[in-house]
């Protein structure tokens, strides 16, 4: 594949953080890259280390006390490495990103309109004016009905569907590269759900953007992904096209997680389930961070660690990798 | 830290029970030949105006200070954790007459409080925790009050409810325990509280009776003197802010102690 | 109202018309209706299912099942008893008969009691002899699939799932009838999920337990339960036996929930019904229908009237005006 067809190559990143009780594992050697004009789903439970991964992106953690190492490279250039002046130039403007709760990342004392013209005016040359009537634009594309209205208004008189809406316009305003979204609909009902996903799709190819979804759930991923990649304990487990992974799933973690998910077309009977617990970040196994859960594991498993290696063809020139010495 | 707290606080007792052992002098000797002089061997914390041993007040004065402000202390942590539970757990009408009892003791200047009672029960030991104990009610009654409502909203409380647990079993075995780590952290500043109002009392003539000393007498007779004497204040207020240290540092210690989360 | 034809020995549990009504005095407005004239039966040895959304009252209605709060209106009986009307002595003893899992398993159990704790504490309440208290516990936790070891561990020391399961095992401590569990797995991993899905279902065998399963998520719902009842705004719009449900859906809301859920597959094709609009303010619901406001298949009557529950084949009732002559999309064929 083309060099520059990657907008995002995420090389070795690990990060810790020392607590009393020990060191925190929370990412542990993870590489992966995003097209331009991907959708990428990243999968995992919680404590796998996505949304840390997710934040180090936009060099959201405060380091010290987290201890963040490998590369993550932007169109060539290191963001971990990057300038304060450059970080602030790109963040926000060519790299955005929505969150689980809109209310926490709303401010409540400053109203809608304002609050999405506030990020232009940060970003671009551009009059007050300019950027309300543009404010007003990005409120019709996410399609809030009486957008005029909802300019005047004030976070807490919204709706959380209607939230991260308004939270999805300023993540646009700016016209970015790359849109990140942590668990973007985890806290909303299923019938808003399905709206906000439907027009998460419809942007992305209206604004030709590259787009990481991070979710705990597989429903969202087989909804509005393209290649899925697969968390567990800080580690990849699986990369692959969405197709090929809910075709063949290869690691024995992401098998298990789409057999224990009832399905409606599923007859009573017992789920499959993954037996034990999610690993605890600070003392991960020394070989497979699965081993200790799998019903594959063999001798080899718990001393070593695997490697991402690649299987079977490439789909679409899309790699379906696997991190398991049995695949 | 628990520890260096309760090395404190024992030691202050230590000179509270034993202090006639630990002093040369009365605490009412008076030799006007020594007045206000430095600390030397003879006086280890030197003398005040009337030529008074001032180790042997601040010793003596333990005595006083002591037992008005653990016994304003507990009047204050009786009624306020009580009458807080009350409101917070059962709330309704109960609460809303409480509070308003509460807020009037509040607003009423503690000692304004103080000299009603001194004056018109007279000056004495008993009253003296009484006029500083009810002033401090309000202070537990509302922390508890905060934390019970605080509590009685999570889901095990709920929990037992559903399990048939009654309203007095419920609050003794899931709101009650929940609340006291949040009061052990007032607690500290409280003793701190009773101590400085005693002194207060006690240089308002409301105090125990002169000569007998307390903290708060060493200090406001010092303070006459400040410049040429530094160190009658000086270690009467040491005396002060090493109890306060002391309880502080248990206070914190014990919450810790009981944090389940902490506790290894 | 429904109809309910059961022998009564059969019925477990019966709904009947039961309303809650918030009223805050401070605000002056019109009351908050969290559940308005609900009614349904919960027979003996069947899984019952609640769907619905958030603030659709599916919680309060679980509280209003166990009198933790008490109804508005309407009544619960239990075994034919209306729970109303119970005294303290007999409510305490129909309290053994019924249970409850919450959802978050980090707030339902008391910080400060050890495991062992937790799981006698409804023997102690109900005054369990004592000598008995540590063989029942040790096989409550063995039960619900946790270590011996466990037993003198504080709640912060489990995980989630444990947790959950220890709840499971408190409720489980005074030998009930019926359980209610309010989004029990709703919070937990879904690895973990599964787990506590199949320990209910053997639970519900070893024990002759009847459910009543409440969730947002209708894929578990439909795993678990043998009838549905699909709630919306304090209103239960559509019940129906599992099969019949998903083969069968008359309300549209319902159709609306079946397509909202996620695609299994990426290549699964499904007609699809997202609904326009948010979800209607609690505090000024639509006249008529509750669910006119955002019902893609709207007429001028659902506006006016409020439609009522009608019969439509055996245990399958709907409040539609036009229940049977809507074409509902089967949204759910290839959903997750």
């Amino acid at each position: 594949m083309a060099e520059d067809a990657r907008i995002l190559e995420i090389n070795g990143l690990t990060v810790r953080f020392p607590t009393s009780e020990g060191v925190v594992r929370a990412v542990d050697g993870v590489s992966l890259s995003l097209d331009r004009g991907e959708t990428l789903g990243v999968v995992g439970e919680s404590g796998c280390g996505k949304s840390v991964m997710l934040n180090s992106i936009m060099r959201l953690l405060e380091a010290p006390p987290a201890r963040i190492g490998g590369e993550i490279l932007y169109n060539g250039q290191d963001i971990l490495k990057m300038p304060k002046r450059e970080l602030f130039r790109i963040r926000g403007k060519e790299i955005t990103m929505i969150f689980q709760e809109p209310m926490t990342s709303l401010n409540p004392v400053i109203k809608i309109g304002p609050q999405i013209a506030e990020t232009m005016l940060l970003h671009e040359l551009i009059t007050k004016d300019e950027a309300s009537a543009k404010a007003l634009e990005l409120l019709r594309q996410v399609e809030i009905p009486n957008a005029e209205e909802c300019l005047g208004k004030y976070p807490h008189q919204l709706s959380g569907g209607m939230r991260q809406r308004v939270m999805i316009a300023m993540a646009l305003a700016c016209k970015p590269q790359i849109l990140l979204a942590d668990e973007p609909t985890t806290a909303l009902d299923v019938t808003i759900q399905a709206q906000i996903l439907a027009l998460l799709r419809k942007l992305k190819d209206e604004y030709h953007m590259s787009m990481m979804i991070v979710t705990h759930d597989l429903g969202v991923i087989a909804e509005v992904s393209e290649r899925v990649v697969v968390f567990y304990g800080g580690n990849v487990v699986e990369e692959a096209p969405t197709r090929a992974l809910f075709d063949t799933p290869l690691h024995p973690y992401t098998e298990g997680l789409l057999g224990c998910i009832p399905h409606l077309s599923t007859k009573t009977g017992r789920l499959r389930v993954i037996e034990g617990n999610v690993p605890n970040p600070i003392d991960l196994p020394e070989g497979c961070v699965f081993a200790p859960r799998c019903p594959r594991r063999e001798r080899l498993c718990v001393e070593e660690r695997p490697a991402l290696k690649e299987v079977g063809d490439a789909q679409g020139g899309k790699r379906h990798r696997v991190a398991c010495h049995m695949a | 830290m628990i520890l260096v707290g309760a090395i404190i606080i024992l030691i202050m007792i230590g000179f509270a029970v034993t202090a006639p052992l630990l002093t040369k002098y009365g605490y009412e000797e008076i030799n006007l030949k020594y007045r206000n002089k430095p600390p030397t061997i003879e006086h280890v914390m030197g003398t005040d105006s009337f030529g008074r041993d001032v180790w042997s007040r601040c010793v003596y004065g333990a005595r006083v200070s002591f037992i008005v402000s653990l016994n304003a202390v507990a009047i204050g942590i009786v009624l306020g954790l009580f009458l807080g539970m009350i409101c917070g757990f059962f709330k309704g009408r109960v609460d809303f007459w409480i509070g308003r009892v509460m807020d009037v003791v509040m607003s009423f200047p503690a000692l304004l409080f103080s000299l009603i009672i001194g004056f018109s029960l007279g000056a004495s030991i008993p009253n003296m925790c009484l006029s500083v104990g009810i002033p401090l009610t309000p202070i537990f009654y509302r922390m508890t009050r905060g934390e019970a409502l605080r509590v009685s909203e999570r889901t095990y409380v709920m929990a037992a409810k559903s399990i048939g647990s009654g309203s007095i079993r419920t609050m003794f075995c899931h709101v009650l325990p929940n609340t006291i780590p949040s009061l052990l952290a007032v607690l500290s500043t409280c003793m701190g509280a009773a101590i400085t109002a005693e002194s207060a009392l006690g240089y308002l003539g409301l105090g125990i009776p002169k000569p007998t000393p307390s903290w708060g007498s060493v200090i406001n007779e010092g303070r006459q003197f400040i410049f040429d004497a530094p160190w009658v204040t000086g270690f009467g207020g040491l005396m002060v802010a090493l109890t306060i240290l002391g309880f502080n540092l248990i206070g914190d210690g014990l919450r810790d102690l009981m944090d389940p989360k902490l506790r290894v | 109202m429904a109809t309910m034809t059961q022998a009564p020995e059969a019925v477990l549990l019966r709904a009947d018309n039961v309303r809650k009504y918030y009223t805050d005095p401070r605000v002056r407005r019109q009351a908050l209706k969290a559940v308005d004239g609900v009614s349904f039966v919960i027979r003996r040895g069947e899984t019952f299912g609640l769907v619905g959304e958030s603030g659709c009252g599916k919680s309060t209605l679980s509280r209003l099942v166990l009198r933790l709060e008490e109804v508005s209106g309407g009544s619960i009986s239990f075994e034919g008893k209306d729970l109303a009307a119970l005294g303290r002595r007999e409510m305490l003893s129909v309290r053994r008969q019924m249970q409850i899992v919450f959802q978050d398993p980090y707030d339902s159990i008391n910080p400060r009691m050890t495991v062992r704790q937790v799981v006698t504490e409804p023997m102690a309440v109900h005054r369990f002899d004592k000598a008995g208290w540590r063989p029942l516990a040790d096989k409550l936790l063995a039960d619900v699939g946790l270590s011996k070891d466990l037993a003198d561990r504080l709640p912060h020391q489990l995980s989630g799932g444990q947790r959950q399961r220890l709840c499971i095992a408190r409720a489980l401590a005074l030998s009930p009838k019926l359980l209610v569990c309010d989004e029990a797995v709703s919070a937990l991993d879904v690895s973990i999920q599964a787990q506590i899905l199949n320990l209910m279902l053997d639970l519900k065998e070893e024990h002759g337990l009847t459910y009543l399963f409440i969730s947002h998520n209708l894929s578990v719902v439909k795993y678990i339960s043998d009838r549905i009842g699909v709630m919306y705004f304090g209103k239960l719009v559509e019940v129906a036996g599992k099969e019949e449900l998903f083969a069968n859906c008359l309300h549209p809301y319902t159709g609306a929930l079946f397509s909202a859920i996620p695609t299994a597959h990426p290549d699964a094709h499904r007609e699809r019904m997202i609904l326009k609009g948010d979800v209607p303010n609690l505090y000024e619901p639509p006249m008529g229908c509750i669910f006119s406001d955002r019902c893609p298949f709207v007429r001028a009557k659902c506006r006016d009237v409020a439609p009522e529950m009608r019969s439509f084949g055996e245990g399958h009732e709907v409040a539609c005006h036009f229940a049977g002559e809507l074409d509902i999309p089967r949204g759910w064929e290839g959903a997750l």
